[in-house]
């Protein structure tokens, strides 16, 4: 490594990197179970993607990535004291409907459209699991460890979200589901990433079976836009967000005067 | 009387269904969907406005007449009306396909009439009790009867068979995409007349069944509640609380029908849905194919085309079949090069059919498998319910993989969607 980087390996370095690594998740942590509340202040998968992007990316154990997540908590904790849920590409969320936690990646390529189809049904995110394939801070609590940082970087690795075997990844949602007061769990299956598709049919059946709250599945990619069809994931997403509902009413329409 | 609506507008078809407030179906309609909803749903909600009234009709006769003399009467009112209806557009294509000859023209418009003359000669016909017909849409019989006739008068009169289909092919959009006039009353009278000419053996108190009908007619359906659904749902310009998705259509439709339905599969053009509902009709699961419409109903309308065959002679010819050739995709675009690679290797079509009958139903099994598999009872609705060949190949692979499971399909079952919207609309009113 010394040689192909040409930079010396310098543990003292590492461990600073790792304590700064650490301060930034404390923050992140608290942002993503401000989802606990309700309504929930955040979108935990479509808002959620932009929260891990520092942290996931190049700021990892850096001074920028403590500030961006102090601010963003700062920003997250005024939302709550002002009672308001998450921020959408058109303003403030209004009435929160339907909480959700969502199984795999999002569809990048026609990303707004996909989360438009969430907000204006008033469906919220409020638990995911893509926001972990980057490290997973809040199930187990894990934290990189300044005192033992090679170990920390190894348990890192092995925590990630998809490096985890499908009875973890089922208990980690149920107990998403349960924490966080979930009306439903819907997974967007896509063609691009089997490390997220596989398994997936039986993840959808345990959660059900568990918890005995609906569960819906659509289809999509993360890259490739030929297989987002719009009509069909909309009918899906209607369909499950007016399935939940007849549910919460035991049958029937809701009521309107003739 | 107070009358609730569902509407469910297919890619293919749309139809409607009229609820009174007691949960019993008045009447239905269906239209092709002709890429035009707005004109389909007003199609379609005039055609079972005018079922409604022929139930109403059915009310008033009731004790009148025996039951055979009942079935036989409504049957000719019925056959009637869809006579008077042809007529009607028929005469407004005749007047379309004139306004686009051009003066000096010489021969076409004698040719044109002709033609028109000729197909309303064999109106009645076509519309007689038991006449089986390819279609019942307009745009079908019309079709089909101006080519037929248009190459035999063209020919004698010496013009070009292209002049007539094109006059035809101009004026044919024209006409689907303007409803039909009202003219209900004088419509009825119309029918009632014929209806009533050919069956002189007929014992009926003349004065007593005109005033039945005359009620039919005047009583007023007012639409106290609509509820829109299916493919085209979001064009209704209906507010958000009449719009339901068709997956929750479909499972309480089913509920309706059968009770005791637990798992409904529904092919419709576009979709294939497998919906797991709970004792009172409550969807608790569904699964349906993604964007990719292979093995729908609009597959074997390719398959109808490629084989230049209408839609509902694919199920009676695959009947016909004395082995299945086995079909790899059920892909609409590779459909027309795997049923002529087939042909070519000498296979026989009714076997090809058979074969590709079995393709859908193999790819809806798994649709099935995926949602949960089937429990007792098992509804199966859409377009593609009224295909024999297809409900074959269904039982057989049902008997495979789930045993002994009752099998329901309703003769209506294409109304399962509407049946749905219509009982969400009536009980949006109740609560």
């Amino acid at each position: 490594m010394e040689e192909v980087s040409g930079v010396k390996f310098d543990i003292d370095r590492l461990r600073e990197h790792l304590r700064k690594s650490a301060a930034a998740e404390d923050d992140f942590v608290w942002v993503l179970e401000s989802a606990k509340n309700t309504p929930s202040p955040i979108d935990a998968y479509f808002g959620g993607v932009y929260y891990i992007g520092p942290i996931f990316t190049a700021f990892r154990g850096t001074d920028h990535a403590i500030e961006y997540y102090k601010l963003l908590r700062a920003e997250i904790e005024q939302r709550l004291a002002d009672g308001k849920g998450p921020v959408t590409p058109e303003g403030d969320l209004g009435e929160e409907k339907y909480r959700l936690v969502v199984e795999g990646p999002p569809n990048w390529t026609s990303f707004h459209d996909f989360w438009k189809m969430f907000y204006d049904e008033g469906a919220v995110v409020v638990a995911s699991t893509y926001t972990k394939v980057g490290g997973v801070y809040d199930y187990d609590g894990f934290r990189h460890d300044a005192d033992r940082p090679l170990e920390s970087l190894a348990e890192y690795c092995l925590g990630c979200y998809t490096n985890r075997n499908l009875p973890s990844r089922v208990k980690m949602i149920e107990t998403y589901m349960n924490d966080y007061q979930a009306d439903g769990f819907l997974i967007n299956s896509i063609k691009s990433c089997n490390s997220f598709s596989a398994g997936q049919l039986m993840m959808m059946r345990e959660i059900e079976n568990r918890t005995g709250k609906p569960a819906a599945f659509i289809e999509t990619d993360l890259v490739d836009p030929r297989y987002f069809s719009p009509a069909n994931v909309k009918n899906r997403l209607e369909s499950y967000f007016q399935m939940i509902d007849q549910k919460r009413r035991g049958g029937g329409s809701p009521a309107v005067a003739a | 009387m107070k009358c609730y609506i569902g509407i469910d507008l297919g890619s293919t078809t749309t139809k409607a269904l009229l609820l009174d407030e007691n949960f019993n179906a008045l009447g239905h309609g269906i239209t092709n969907s002709r890429s035009n909803y707005e004109t389909a749903t007003a199609v379609a909600k005039q055609e079972a406005r005018t079922a409604a009234r022929l139930t109403l009709f059915r009310r008033g006769l009731s004790g009148m007449l025996d039951s055979g003399g009942l079935e036989a009467l409504m049957d000719d009112l019925e056959s009637n009306i869809r006579l008077e209806q042809f007529l009607e557009q028929l005469g407004d294509l005749r007047d379309t396909c004139s306004s686009y000859i051009k003066n000096g023209d010489g021969g076409v418009r004698e040719a044109l009439n002709e033609v028109f003359d000729r197909i309303e000669t064999e109106a009645p016909e076509m519309f007689k009790r038991g006449a089986r017909r390819k279609s019942d849409f307009f745009r079908d019989i019309a079709g089909s009867r101006v080519m037929h006739i248009g190459e035999e008068v063209a020919k004698d009169a010496g013009i070009g068979f292209d002049t007539i289909i094109n006059l035809y092919d101009k004026s044919i959009i024209d006409v689907e995409n303007r409803p039909p006039e009202g003219g209900t009353d004088v419509k009825f009278a119309r029918a009632f007349a014929r209806a009533i000419e050919g069956a002189p053996d007929m014992e009926l108190d003349e004065t007593k069944t005109k005033a039945a009908l005359r009620q039919a007619i005047d009583t007023e359906l007012e639409e106290a509640y609509v509820v829109g659904t299916g493919y085209g749902r979001v064009t209704l310009p209906f507010p958000k609380e009449h719009i339901r998705s068709e997956i929750l259509c479909h499972g309480l439709g089913a509920h309706i029908m059968y009770p005791n339905t637990r798992t409904v599969l529904d092919i419709g053009g576009q979709d294939t849905k497998a919906i797991q509902v709970d004792p009172q009709g409550i969807v608790e699961n569904f699964q349906m194919n993604d964007r990719c419409a292979a093995g729908c109903g609009r597959y074997l309308g390719y398959i109808a085309d490629e084989m230049n065959m209408g839609l509902h002679e694919l199920g009676p010819m695959a009947m016909k079949a004395t082995k299945s050739v086995r079909i790899n995709s059920t892909c609409t675009v590779f459909a027309g090069a795997e049923l002529r690679d087939r042909l070519a290797l000498g296979e026989k079509r009714e076997d090809i059919l058979a074969g590709l009958h079995r393709a859908i139903i193999l790819r809806a099994m798994s649709i099935i498998s995926r949602s949960g598999g089937i429990s007792d009872q098992f509804t199966f609705t859409g377009g593609v319910a009224n295909n024999e060949a297809a409900v074959k190949e269904l039982k057989k692979l049902v008997v495979e993989n789930y045993g002994d499971v009752t099998v329901n399909i309703d003769p209506a079952s294409i109304y399962t969607g509407a049946l749905g919207a219509a009982t969400f609309a009536r009980r949006a009113v109740e609560h």
